[in-house]
């Protein structure tokens, strides 16, 4: 479906476009929310208010080929506005990624399926287990794919500074996964 | 041939420069110097009594004394080295680490599996779609005629059906909005705060005081309700006059014609549709006004019944 036309049609105030809308960008906006949350559920709640405040700024949206970066940013103002109002980022540490998280993956067979998922799952559990800003540099720039010139916009700090953040919580992703693959053959043995 | 005598022809030696002579003279030194032969061995690399661990660890110890551990270099290049962005050479040098040390190889591929996954968590199922909450959150259309679990509700419906069913819908939009809570208990804390007062004394009259200005709303909105429900009546009675069938000329003849039959269906559908429901709903918001304006005025009543306000009657 064109983005544009999608966009234009709900600017006008289509609800069925809007639907389609939020069907297209539910995952990822989810996905953003996620990254903020402290469980799923507070994932949904967050996910809800992004595309609450999505709705009421329909006159003010960004045209169709920057609306994805533009999404971004809304969706991530709106996680450190419900995070301030908390008055505290979520803690990592008490997250039971494996228990709460439902990251099957769409592989075809089910051994690969759920080696797949175990994959997943571990550099998820990493990654939650990052400080916010490791975190959140990787899920805008890793994550969502947005350029250095859009995590830096977003961020307002030098590209340079986006670069070397990126490539220091890659680093620590990395360091993080494979302690966790230690603990996990520690316990396992 | 003495010792500094084989020291000066040593270079030749070990590079075959020498004619056979030299090397009978040399042979004939080694033999009887044992300090010249350790030498010549040595140089000659029969002497290397170092495995290949061995080598190793003494290039990380050459290393470590003099640029210091590598691995914090090849750190800052691994993740070019994984996204394939380093030149020829520092990827080769990044291959020749790789290939001694095992720790940075780890690193590499525990990078290269969170690279490649990270892409796959840009969208996220959640276990209950959130797509129905969001619309009943925003849109303007009900939820449930998408998901097909009840009739949408007729824009078109007759009269106080259509009229209730939409204020009901209204209140579930209303109701799911994320600050819903903090409204309702703000309204409810001012409702609570005006009808039975305050213990603070500068509002404890605020009840007796408010009685007047509920009969001055209750007034005010009476007057223009009644305007519209007068405005509304005469306007159906005129559409009415004009729709209304001629009796006289309908039952003129036995070939009643279908103009007349269509201007009699034309009415019964206005008197079911239009005037019975205009109606009801004007006298059900009549009654609704008046049990509120009630309520209010025997609250306020209540409350200025204490004994120090004088009852505002």
């Amino acid at each position: 479906m064109d983005l544009a036309s999608l966009l234009d049609r709900c600017r006008q105030g289509d609800d069925l476009a809007w639907e389609a809308l939020v069907r297209q960008f539910e995952r990822r906006v989810y996905s953003i929310a996620s990254g903020y949350a402290s469980g799923p559920d507070e994932a949904r709640d967050l996910a809800q208010d992004i595309f609450v405040r999505l709705y009421e700024s329909r006159g003010k949206w960004a045209p169709a080929e920057g609306f994805t970066p533009w999404l971004v940013r809304v969706a991530r103002n709106v996680c450190l506005d419900q995070l301030r109002r908390k008055k505290a980022r979520p803690p990592a540490e008490d997250i039971q990624a494996d228990e709460m998280w439902d990251l099957a993956s769409p592989d075809a067979s089910p051994e690969a399926e759920l080696e797949a998922t175990g994959r997943r799952q571990l550099v998820w559990r990493a990654l939650r287990s990052l400080g916010g800003l490791s975190r959140e540099v990787l899920q805008l720039k890793e994550i969502q794919g947005l350029s250095l010139q859009e995590v830096a916009a977003i961020l307002r700090v030098p590209i340079g500074t986006v670069k070397s953040r990126s490539n220091r919580a890659r680093l620590e992703l990395a360091e993080q996964v494979l302690a966790l693959k230690g603990s996990r053959t520690e316990g396992g043995a | 041939m003495n010792c500094q005598g084989f020291d000066l022809r040593l270079d030749a030696l070990l590079d075959g420069r020498c004619t056979a002579d030299q090397w009978c003279e040399a042979d004939a030194h080694l033999a009887g110097c044992a300090r010249c032969a350790r030498l010549f061995e040595a140089m000659a690399g029969r002497a290397d009594d170092l495995d290949d661990e061995g080598h190793e660890t003494l290039s990380a110890a050459i290393v470590s004394k003099t640029s210091g551990n590598p691995c914090a270099s090849a750190r800052e290049r691994l993740c070019d080295f994984v996204d394939r962005q380093l030149v020829r050479f520092d990827q080769e040098l990044m291959d020749a680490h790789l290939a001694r040390c095992p720790r940075c190889t780890s690193l590499a591929a525990a990078l290269a599996e969170s690279t490649r996954l990270l892409p796959s968590f840009a969208e996220l199922a959640p276990r209950e779609g959130i797509v129905r909450d969001v619309l009943a959150a925003t849109s303007r259309r009900q939820a449930d005629a998408t998901f097909g679990a009840h009739a949408r509700p007729s824009r078109f419906g007759s009269g106080s059906t259509g009229l209730r069913e939409r204020v009901s819908a209204w209140i579930a939009r209303v109701a799911q909005r994320p600050r819903f809570s903090f409204e309702v208990a703000y309204v409810l804390t001012l409702l609570l705060l005006v009808v039975f007062g305050n213990p603070v004394v500068a509002f404890r009259d605020a009840s007796a005081r408010v009685q007047p200005h509920v009969r001055d709303v209750a007034h005010a909105v009476s007057r223009p309700l009644a305007n519209a429900r007068k405005v509304g009546a005469n306007t159906l009675a005129s559409v009415e006059r004009a729709i209304r069938p001629n009796a006289g000329r309908a039952n003129a003849g036995p070939e009643r014609s279908v103009l007349a039959e269509g201007g009699e269906l034309l009415y019964q559908w206005w008197q079911a549709h239009v005037v019975a429901p205009f109606w009801s709903v004007v006298s059900e918001a009549r009654d609704v006004a008046g049990r509120v304006f009630d309520a209010l005025g025997r609250a306020a009543g209540v409350a200025t019944a204490e004994p120090t306000i004088p009852a505002v009657r």
